[in-house]
């Protein structure tokens, strides 16, 4: 005989409680293993999507709307080996003309074989007529091989979209091609710069063809970049200072009229700051010019319009007109009859936020009057402008200002037919750049004294003082990003270990029940070997091995059951929480190292519990063990009432008194301080029910009076089981009444201007963004829109949008760089629209929205974003700073000064569109529009706005069905929780159960004697089930009571209502599950007594 | 004296000690070598309580245990289970053998505290010993349920002996038996107090084993009065 023996022995006797206790620890710790198996199996799938997203493509440089020449790929190939491709990446609409089904944005890329070598059996690339189609267009658009499919494609420009005076009237062409393959998702279908599990719709057609189509033959806006083949340290981005050249810039070094002297100029019609600075550094006797087109010159009544005016260095034109002087061409002064000294005013437009115009003016002194002869009269001081340069008369000009053509005269025609272009009017170059200066660059062109060879020699010092990153030209460590998206992806085992935080919990205090019974079951045994000399030492010693075994195998078979929980939490989230994470490709991953960790998480969960249920046993006396008395009735609980009665007044004042403070005191409605009160609701609730069992257990002996008293008293007598079994309970009915309230949902509310919608009725998408913003009147008139007689009671906001990774919960990637919206804060400030969580202290709560028009400093920024995309999507808290690195190269932080309350910006960033304008300059037109209508009208507003913006591609949808959309997730994760809460009370409910067996157990005498006594049977079920219920309704009116205090801010949020009836189903039904659990067990004891009858139950 | 208790004071519920008379009031009682003692008294008059106290399970809210000498107030845990183990041995009313073992390993029991393993092989003897002597050698392989209440007593008997202790404390060990049994273990018990050189306290109500030991104390009002035989 030796303490091993003894325990195996024990084993073996108490198999069956053994086995009890072993399933509850399975359990807990098969919950812990598959969430923690899932948490690896997230990633996995996210880093396997990532790697068939990027194929072998390492680096990527992308810069916007800048473009470089394609040969650059091949440049840097012959560096490094390997493969480089350039790409040109685009969005637009795709249409299957058979069917009319249409994707309204799809990403098109024009490639060619370069491209399709980052993948592995991928198919042929396109030809000019061709086009490939991932499998998820293919799916779409009900396409395959063979068919046809019709593009969208928006046409390019040099120029930025947002320079003066650039405009293009039909950006938009519709082209046909032939499907010739579907790419699957290993084979380049899932192509896409973006870290999201969801693929976007993606078209490949040629590169040679789609530059074409966007007026950009030979250029590329995307280069890709695998790992290097040739032996050497290469970084991207100094490979490619060896090998740019100033076309890839934006620069344009040419001849200018027959002088043999050359200019710079920029296809971006202004040369960026940066350029002008490196050139004038290596060349600096060069004329600095900037040339603008001006509305009017005015003088006496005469008007001249639409005339260009440069300004320009004294070197250019002979002398400083100084600030307010300005040399006129002999046709001006003519035109006008305007002499030397004269005042001349002229009227212009400056460009601001959202592309709004507003005319200004200024008035010059003329100090000369030159003539036409003079060779400072040059047409080609005129810039580029598209839509003006090519027009063969002035009515055509396409300007991208408004141009009233009933100014324009005959005269006016024959100026433009004469000399087309030519400035009429010259001012300093510091007077021009000052009235005219914009984000895209201060000066139109620099003329030097240099020729030909002189350039050429120039040329590789010029570009050796510019950095290509200041150009927008910086390579992305796009996989490794992409892999790191996917590592700090949201995190699914903390997630669902969350999720199943209630159900673990009931498991453990299954065990802790169970292991407890077992153990009193033993408590004279443990008597037994204290009065035969064992030292508490080795009983606890043998109990202890006990316990370790069981926890071990609890620990080590739960984890391999975790797989198979992990298993249907991961075939939950394929299929129905798939809103959760728009994915059905997570694919189970398991390693070892979880699984071990998972064993030893789930031993270590249920030991302590079995410890202290061993502590608590041995900490009894021995003369208690060994007469096994139940130690509760017998010891006073004075000292125990009258601190649990002032634990319970201390916590429910508490309670109250917080909920006053954060009221009034405070005026919040955060959900998380809302909570605080809840638990000391409920742990206040728990104290009170303690102290009214001691209460009925203990000293005062109240003589039983009545069913309901003599249950009271019963119950009390394990208070401590009791007692569990209630706070189990309690948290049960809590976990999942606050999940219920907390679902998001709307009650009609969703034109509230406080709510998530801000009060828009719609929100609306386009694949190609709008060049104007549909709702201004320039807007409307250039979209020919103002005479639609259902827009006129419609507000358009029109939202720019620099594009990044969603950082909405509907992406598990972590959003690296997150979308920018342009927003405009005197509309929302006017309308009052959406609700704070939380603002820095300096904003006004009154006008929030105004803070965001205030730089914070040269290069900070105030921004606001949903409090969930903050928190979730970036991990940040307000006062963070996101950082973004402009196409200059010039980083910008994004401070974040508040957070809103879910709205239907969720994924976004805010700033102002003024602060937007200034920071990312590069970014064209408008592809996000909340839509205001009266309701009567919002049909056909939304239907008028889809046919007129239909070639956009623009979609619209009721703003509160956008946010659903978002709630849809967090819906699917509080459904989660509110099964696996269930769940998890059921087991609670089993744990009554089981404190019910072992009370009748220990109470067969007891029963006996009642019917000794004359009791009928019914009666004393009866009393066994109000025992039993008084607990099962204790513990549910507790949750409840706890939960109305912490879903106080749900039911003060415009966004949130009481919950429905039918979300809180799980409370009936774990009720009933309960009372089930109460009746069973109790008639089996009352059958039970009935067959071995009434002597041998007294005779226990 | 082989043991002793001094003024002993105790009450059921400590908390309500201001409250409530004693059990045991100021109760003191000399036991020699040898000597066989059955204390006797209605129930609830706190006999039970008094073994207990003796018996080390209990500590008394004032006065002296003395055992072998040996005051036991200052003894820590780990002293008093040695002492309960080797010094003291326990027979209760109902045997609580485990069921989970058999009778031998029942009996076998109190050697597993024992680090010196000659005192095991000793203590192993000695156990085959005393089960032939209790007549349960045909048994020795039986689980408790499987045996009668008075051969679990038996078994009992002879756990309590199996470390040579030198008290032998027994509370109530006829009371779970019949008339016949009770007298037969009466019997054994005052035996084997004569073989073993034991000193025996015996708390019941039997007169007919209390006639077997050497003297009777009445337990009643929380005072032990000594009453004469016969």
């Amino acid at each position: 005989m030796n303490f091993t023996r003894l325990v195996i022995r024990d084993f073996f006797y108490y198999r069956k409680a053994f086995l009890a206790i072993l399933c509850g620890a399975i359990i807990s710790s098969a919950v812990l293993t598959g969430a923690l198996v899932l948490g690896d199996s997230v990633k996995y799938s996210l880093e396997r999507l990532a790697a068939d997203r990027l194929g072998k493509i390492r680096y990527a440089l992308h810069p916007g709307g800048r473009y470089f020449r394609q040969a650059l790929a091949d440049e840097i190939r012959c560096k490094t080996g390997g493969i480089t491709a350039p790409a040109m990446l685009s969005e637009g609409i795709a249409v299957n003309p058979e069917n009319n089904t249409r994707i309204n944005r799809v990403q098109l890329v024009g490639i060619d074989g370069r491209f399709t070598k980052f993948w592995e059996n991928t198919p042929s690339p396109p030809d000019d007529g061709s086009a490939v189609i991932s499998r998820n267009t293919a799916e779409k658009l009900g396409l395959k091989a063979g068919g046809i499919i019709i593009l969208r494609i928006s046409k390019g420009s040099l120029a930025p979209a947002n320079a003066p005076f650039v405009a293009e009237k039909n950006p938009v062409l519709g082209i046909r091609f032939l499907v010739s393959a579907v790419a699957g998702d290993e084979k380049m279908g899932l192509f896409s710069l973006n870290n999201n599990q969801e693929a976007p719709f993606t078209v490949f057609i040629s590169l040679d063809k789609m530059a074409g189509i966007m007026g950009l033959k030979g250029k590329a806006n995307l280069l890709l970049m695998g790992p290097a083949e040739k032996p050497g340290d290469y970084k991207p981005d100094s490979l490619l200072r060896m090998v740019w050249q100033p076309e890839d810039a934006g620069m344009d070094f040419h001849p200018f009229g027959l002088t043999g002297k050359f200019e710079l100029t920029s296809g971006r019609i202004f040369i960026d700051d940066s350029i002008a600075a490196a050139v004038r550094s290596v060349l600096p006797r060069g004329s600095c010019l900037m040339t603008y087109l001006v509305n009017s010159f005015r003088f006496e009544g005469q008007s001249t319009p639409y005339s260009f005016v440069t300004a320009a260095s004294p070197d250019f034109i002979g002398m400083d007109p100084g600030k307010n002087g300005i040399i006129i061409n002999s046709w001006l002064a003519s035109d006008l009859k305007i002499k030397e000294g004269d005042s001349l005013r002229l009227r212009y437009f400056t460009m601001g936020p959202r592309r709004s115009l507003s005319e200004d003016s200024s008035v010059f002194v003329v100090l000369r009057i030159s003539p036409m002869q003079d060779p400072i009269w040059d047409p080609s001081l005129m810039p580029d402008f598209p839509g003006m340069s090519e027009a063969g008369n002035c009515r055509d000009w396409e300007t991208g200002a408004p141009v009233d053509l009933k100014k324009i005269r005959q005269k006016d025609e024959d100026y433009w037919n004469s000399y087309r272009g030519t400035p009429k009017a010259f001012i300093s170059l510091a007077t021009g750049q000052k009235l005219w200066s914009n984000p895209f660059g201060n000066l139109t062109s620099i003329r030097f004294e240099a020729g030909v060879k002189e350039l050429n020699t120039l040329t590789p010092s010029i570009i050796k003082k510019l950095n290509p990153a200041q150009q927008g030209l910086a390579f992305k460590p796009v996989y490794l990003e992409g892999i790191n998206a996917a590592s700090d992806s949201t995190d699914f085992a903390g997630l669902f270990l969350s999720l199943s935080f209630f159900i673990i919990l009931a498991a453990l205090l299954l065990v802790s029940l169970l292991f407890s019974l077992h153990i009193r079951s033993r408590t004279k045994e443990s008597g037994v070997l204290s009065a035969i000399g064992f030292r508490k030492q080795q009983i606890f010693r043998v109990l202890l091995y006990e316990s370790l075994v069981l926890s071990i195998a609890g620990g080590i078979s739960g984890a391999f059951t975790g797989i198979l929980y992990n298993r249907l939490m991961l075939y939950g989230l394929n299929t129905i929480w798939q809103d959760a994470v728009g994915t059905s490709g997570l694919q189970m991953k398991i390693n070892a190292l979880t699984l071990v960790l998972g064993a030893l998480a789930g031993t270590f969960t249920a030991l302590p519990f079995m410890l202290t249920v061993l502590w608590k046993n041995l900490r009894r006396p021995a003369w208690l063990q060994v007469s096994a008395i139940q130690s509760d009735s017998l010891i006073s609980h004075r000292r125990e009432l009258i601190l649990s009665r002032a634990m319970a007044i201390f916590l429910v004042s508490g309670s109250i008194a917080y909920t006053f403070f954060l009221l009034f005191y405070l005026k919040t409605t955060s959900s998380s301080l809302f909570l605080v009160t809840a638990a000391l609701m409920l742990a206040g609730g728990a104290f009170a029910m303690y102290s009214f069992l001691i209460s009925r257990s203990g000293f005062k002996h109240e003589p039983a009076s009545g069913i309901l008293a003599l249950s009271f008293k019963n119950a009390s007598l394990a208070k401590n089981r009791s007692i569990t079994v209630i706070i189990l309970l309690a948290l049960g009915t809590f976990s999942i009444f606050i999940t219920a309230a907390n679902r998001k949902t709307f009650y009609g509310l969703e034109n509230d201007v406080h709510s998530g919608t801000g009060g828009f009725r719609y929100w609306a998408g386009t694949g190609i963004p709008l060049r104007y913003d549909p709702g201004s009147m320039m807007g409307r008139k250039e979209y020919a829109i103002g005479d639609e007689s259902c827009l006129k009671n419609a507000g358009i906001t029109a939202i720019q949008k620099f594009e990044g990774d969603d950082a909405s919960c509907l992406n598990l990637n972590k959003a690296q760089v997150p979308s920018v919206l342009a927003i405009p804060p005197e509309v929302f400030n006017r309308k009052g629209s959406f609700s704070f969580l939380s603002l820095d202290k300096g904003i006004d709560e009154n006008h929030p929205w105004l803070a965001l028009r205030k730089p914070l400093g040269p290069d900070v920024i105030p921004a606001f974003a949903d409090q969930t995309v903050i928190t979730w999507g970036l991990h940040k808290k307000p006062g963070d700073t996101l950082f973004y690195t402009g196409e200059n190269g010039k980083k910008t932080g994004l401070k974040i000064m508040g957070g809103l309350d879910n709205s239907v910006f969720q994924g976004y960033v805010l700033i102002s569109d003024s602060l937007f304008r200034l920071h990312f300059s590069s970014v064209t037109g408008y592809k996000i529009f909340l839509i205001d209508s009266p309701l009567s009208e919002g049909d056909s507003i939304t239907k008028t706005l889809e046919t007129v913006f239909r070639d956009y591609g623009m979609n619209t949808m009721p703003a509160s069905e956008k946010l659903a959309s978002f709630n849809a997730v967090e819906n699917t994760y509080l459904a989660v929780f509110m099964l696996l809460g269930t769940l998890g009370v059921i087991l609670g409910t089993v744990g009554l159960g089981v404190v019910l067996i072992s009370n009748m157990i220990g109470r067969k005498q007891e029963l006996a004697l009642y019917i000794a006594l004359g009791f009928s049977r019914n009666y004393i079920l009866k009393l066994v089930m109000a025992e039993h219920l008084m607990i099962l309704l204790a513990g549910t009116c507790l949750g409840m009571v706890s939960a109305l205090c912490g879903i106080l801010p749900s039911m003060l949020s415009p966004a949130c209502q009481a919950p429905g009836l039918l979300s809180l189903l799980p409370i009936p039904v774990f009720l009933l599950n309960g009372i089930l659990w109460v009746w069973l067990p109790a008639k089996a004891v009352m059958t039970s007594l009935r067959k071995e009858g009434l002597s041998k139950g007294l005779a226990i | 004296m082989l043991a002793e208790l001094q003024d002993i004071r105790k009450h059921f519920n400590q908390a309500l000690r201001t409250r409530q008379k004693p059990v045991l009031n100021r109760v003191s009682l000399q036991i020699a070598g040898n000597e066989s003692i059955a204390i006797t008294g209605p129930s609830g008059s706190g006999k039970t309580t008094l073994l207990n106290i003796l018996g080390t399970l209990d500590i008394p809210d004032s006065g002296l245990v003395i055992l072998n000498g040996m005051n036991t107030a200052g003894m820590k845990e780990p002293e008093l289970a040695a002492l309960r183990n080797g010094f003291i041995g326990f027979v209760f009313q109902l045997h609580f053998l485990l069921p989970q073992l058999s009778l031998l390993e029942n009996v076998l029991l109190p050697l597993l505290p024992l680090k010196d393993q000659e005192a095991r092989r000793a203590g192993r003897e000695r156990a085959s010993r005393l089960i032939v002597r209790m007549g349960l050698q045909d048994l020795v392989s039986e689980k408790p349920s499987r045996l009668s209440v008075g051969e679990c007593q038996r078994a009992a008997v002879a756990r309590a002996l199996v470390n040579k202790p030198r008290l032998l404390l027994a509370d109530e060990p006829t009371g779970s038996l019949d008339a016949e049994t009770a007298a037969l273990m009466g019997r054994l018990l005052s035996e084997l107090q004569k073989e073993e050189k034991l000193s025996m306290i015996v708390v019941t109500h039997s007169s007919e084993l209390a006639g077997q030991m050497d003297k009777i104390y009445k337990l009643g009002s929380g005072k032990l009065l000594p009453i004469s035989k016969g």
